[in-house]
């Protein structure tokens, strides 16, 4: 595997998502000898981490203000 | 039987025949994700808070518009949610910063307790990824915001935004890798400021 045939499933790897298991093992093989591509799994890492954190973050939905609008307009 | 347990569908078609509580439950159900999804796309609560509004009334006035056979009632939403943002965003480009909290049933996994250094790496890095997305072209970011905040299959994302599961797919690839290169000049900005050393001031 090269550095562009990495970069195309970087994202993937990064996600732990279910993937050819061969793919897998060639990119994780890649990145033991390639300082770069194992630099760039460590920032999608962080990125995947983050999108998961930020996905749990609450923000409480719509206040009541608006479902008041809402149904003030279905009457 | 309460409306709880009825499909999205069912309520939709309640709510056609004037059943009013068939639309207060499905705007229950689905109001805090359009919300959200206008929120993140935004960064402002004022348009989130207009969003929502108006996918709601859009619905109840052209219920008879959305087709199953097309996808879900959710996805229809979005949809809607997705153009009143767009337009918003092409309106208005000031934004308001967003104070969250973390979720309640947020896995123990994520909070790392008793090391405030790795909170606060943390919590720079989601405030710089979330500016980073906001930064991103609406384009990027809407599939972003579906597809990992949201967590909605290439498929429904492609329903929502109108476009080529491929597109949605390649866009993301992009989109993720912007957010690498955002998060990298942030941190190497950040580790910038850390090796420059005070000069001791004689006055």
């Amino acid at each position: 595997m090269n550095c562009h045939d990495f970069e195309l499933i970087a994202g993937d790897l990064s996600k732990d998502v279910l993937m050819d298991a061969s793919l897998r093992e060639k990119g994780l093989e890649h990145t033991a000898s390639c300082a770069d591509c194992a630099a760039r799994l460590e920032e999608e890492r962080v990125v995947t981490g983050g999108l998961r954190l930020l996905a749990r973050v609450a923000t409480g939905g719509a206040p009541a203000n608006v479902e008041a609008a809402v149904l003030a307009a279905l009457r | 039987m309460t409306l709880q347990t009825f499909s999205d569908v069912d309520l939709l078609r309640l709510m056609m025949a004037g059943e009013e509580d068939a639309f207060a439950e499905l705007y229950n159900r689905r109001q805090a994700g359009v919300y959200k999804f206008a929120l993140q796309m935004s960064g402002s609560r004022e348009t989130a808070e207009d969003v929502t509004q108006e996918v709601f009334i859009v619905l109840m006035r052209t219920a008879d518009r959305f087709d199953p056979e097309r996808g879900s009632l959710a996805a229809y939403l979005y949809g809607i949610a997705r153009n009143y943002v767009l337009r918003r965003l092409e309106q208005d480009r000031a934004f308001i910063p967003i104070v969250d909290s973390i979720e309640e049933g947020t896995p123990p996994a994520m909070i790392v307790e008793g090391n405030p250094l790795d909170d606060l790496t943390r919590g720079e890095t989601i405030q710089s990824l979330r500016d980073s997305i906001l930064a991103l072209p609406p384009h990027y970011r809407e599939v972003i915001v579906l597809c990992e905040l949201h967590e909605m299959s290439y498929l429904e994302a492609a329903s929502v935004v109108g476009c080529a599961v491929g597109t949605v797919r390649s866009r993301l690839h992009r989109a993720r890798g912007l957010l690498v290169e955002r998060l990298r000049a942030a941190r190497e900005r950040s580790s910038v400021r850390q090796e420059v050393k005070p000069a001791r001031c004689f006055a």
